[in-house]
């Protein structure tokens, strides 16, 4: 694909942040992005439609860890913190976070700034998987399902998004390694069969099942509790802690596999390790939350703005920024049409769209926003 | 010291023998140039010594080492390659690409520091130091050449390998003006000088001539003459493999073997039988 016409440059003044070394650039980046997380995980446990008070937060969270403050606070309102915003935003930033580094991981691999997650097929076998329970559920499990749903749900989505992406990996493989340009095509056939899918199932469902899987298809952090950040951690940590360790090899592979070959690293491991630790995190942040667009794309692109295309910002980088846009929307999805919560795909393509379009209109033939 | 020895290497690719039994030696000090037409097999060679692919038959020595007892990494530290063009869209600055041709050295504070003021040195032996922070997809084809030359000198620049040193090149000057071709071979002679072994591919005959030690001629996969330019590349040699006539002289400003081709003249029997 032609680079030129992808790449996605914008203007800024380069002049004067070229006069900061390099180094303290990033420190400062990844200072304010710790801090945005901060506040971003504040908002999102003081913000809801019932009111708890900064300070009621405080003594509610000292008396979990066992100290007792002399301030008033209900137990429903503990409940309410400890037991539905907790858990959510928690889940918002393992899932943030994963689809961050995951699109910074692929954009990187596949030397392409348009990739995301999805096209791994990750996401379109996960929906597949999520909406054949949904649909078809009932049908084949009868009552028994109805209880089932909330545990089955996610296995199902998990195990669609790897079979998807074995599928995709398998059909680009010869001769024992993989060719990435023929895995963006089989990315995109097996992409387009699973949405055929379930585009039948969606046809098929009655009106109840439909809203349900609208929800999915469209993301949302609603169901979340403990269970749910205890199921989805196991598979988004590691990841998010393994994947930075490629990040030297990443950007000499953007010189091109011979290069990086040439500096000691070797492409097609480097290949492999990437695709399969991006395809646990994101399977398992689909299998969580549903299908979250934009976020994979946008946050490891924010970064490169500001920091430059050095793979080891940009993947902590763009995992912190994909936490914060996450929480961030997800806050905004709850307040918006309260007390009913909005799919949050609906608000990062709402934001998310007009963002990128701004990126295209504002680009510069070449600099830091380039890719 | 011997650097690089190649001996009696054959590599199949598509049911051709693109390079077909060829054996050679490099000595540190010394700049080996190959020449030969399109498709002769210079580029396999050079992939075959850069170990980016084993040879069907033969056996290659690389700093000391044949390439099967080299680990990446470690091969990495003492031999760097200048490919004939690598994309690069993504906003690096031309600083932070020489870098990375330091990932073989590791990082910590002391390497870091190293590093940096290492590859400042080989952005200012290539003539690119004005372009140092400036966004590599923003430079022209001879500037990124230059800063890929730069890259690869980072690359194995101050060590002191027990197996020597070794810098392949493949048509690093061909996207360059005649200055800056000149410049690159004199810079290739200063590298050699420091005691690294040097081959480069390069398609200019004269430049081949001007500042090889020793030529290698390639020819449908075959090596059909290595050895000094004077005995090399003489008129023989020309016509039967490029198919040129080809007279040598001295070039008078330097005294170096110099060659005046021109395409053969019509061979009139062979004019006769087309007719």
């Amino acid at each position: 694909m032609d680079a030129e016409v992808l790449a996605l440059p914008v203007k800024r003044g380069t002049a004067a942040a070229r006069e900061i070394p390099a180094w303290t650039r990033s420190t400062l980046v990844m200072a304010a992005l710790w801090a945005g997380l901060v506040m971003v995980v504040l908002a999102g446990i003081a913000i809801g439609p019932s009111r708890i008070a900064p300070i009621q937060i405080v003594s509610i969270l000292a008396e979990q860890m066992g100290m007792s403050l002399p301030l008033e606070h209900t137990t429903q309102q503990t409940a309410i913190l400890m037991n539905i915003r907790l858990p959510r935003v928690v889940l918002g930033l393992l899932v943030g976070a994963a689809l961050g580094m995951g699109g910074a991981a692929l954009q990187g691999l596949f030397r392409n700034p348009l990739a995301d997650p999805g096209l791994l097929g990750i996401s379109s076998g996960a929906a597949l998987g999520a909406v054949t329970v949904i649909v078809l559920g009932t049908a084949w499990l009868g009552r028994f399902s109805l209880g089932m749903t909330g545990v089955l749900m996610p296995l199902a989505a998990f195990m669609g998004g790897l079979a998807a992406t074995a599928a995709v990996y398998a059909i680009s493989r010869r001769h024992g390694r993989v060719e990435r340009g023929a895995m963006l095509l089989a990315g995109v056939a097996v992409n387009a069969s699973a949405g055929s899918m379930t585009g039948l199932l969606v046809y098929l469902s009655d009106s109840e099942q439909l809203k349900s899987l609208t929800f999915w298809l469209m993301g949302s952090l609603g169901g979340a509790d403990w269970s749910a950040v205890w199921a989805a951690a196991p598979l988004t940590l590691p990841p998010l802690l393994l994947l930075p360790r490629l990040a030297r090899a990443l950007n000499a592979m953007l010189l091109g596999d011979a290069v990086a070959g040439h500096l000691g690293f070797d492409p097609n491991r480097v290949s492999r390790l990437s695709v399969i630790l991006v395809t646990a995190s994101v399977g398992a942040a689909v299998a969580a939350s549903g299908v979250i667009g934009f976020i994979g794309l946008v946050a490891p692109h924010l970064i490169r703005l500001i920091a430059g295309p050095d793979h080891r910002i940009v993947m902590p980088g763009a995992a912190l920024a994909g936490a914060i846009l996450l929480v961030g929307a997800d806050i905004f999805a709850r307040i918006v049409a309260a007390p009913a919560d909005l799919p949050i795909g609906v608000v990062t393509g709402a934001l998310g769209g007009p963002f990128f379009i701004w990126l295209l209109l504002h680009r510069a033939p070449h600099g830091r926003g380039t890719c | 010291m011997l650097i690089a020895s190649v001996s009696g290497a054959s590599l199949r690719l598509g049911g051709r023998d693109v390079v077909k039994g060829v054996s050679l030696d490099l000595h540190a000090g010394e700049v080996v140039a190959l020449v030969g037409p399109n498709g002769a097999g210079k580029s396999s060679l050079l992939r075959l010594i850069a170990g980016d692919a084993r040879p069907d038959q033969g056996r290659i020595s690389v700093c000391g080492r044949p390439l099967e007892g080299w680990s990446r990494a470690a091969l990495a530290r003492c031999r760097s390659v200048v490919p004939q063009d690598t994309q690069l869209d993504f906003a690096f600055t031309v600083l932070e690409v020489v870098l990375i041709g330091r990932s073989p050295h590791g990082t910590g504070r002391d390497e870091n520091r190293r590093a940096r003021n290492i590859a400042l040195d080989c952005l200012e032996r290539v003539g690119a130091s004005h372009l140092t922070s400036r966004f590599y997809p923003s430079l022209s084809g001879g500037e990124r050449q230059r800063v890929q030359i730069a890259r690869a000198l980072a690359q194995i620049d101050g060590i002191g390998a027990e197996g020597g040193r070794c810098l392949l090149l493949d048509e690093h000057t061909s996207n360059l003006d005649p200055a800056h071709q000149h410049g690159m071979f004199q810079l290739a002679r200063e590298v050699a000088a420091e005691g690294v072994g040097v081959i480069a591919v390069v398609h200019d005959l004269n430049l081949a001539a001007a500042y090889g030690d020793r030529i290698g001629v390639l020819d449908r996969g075959e090596l059909v003459a290595f050895g000094p330019p004077e005995l090399v590349l003489t008129p023989a040699v020309i016509g039967q493999v490029f198919g040129l006539a080809c007279v040598t002289l001295r070039n008078p400003l330097t005294g170096a073997l110099a060659l005046a081709t021109a395409p053969l003249p019509p061979n009139p029997i062979q004019e006769g039988l087309r007719a």
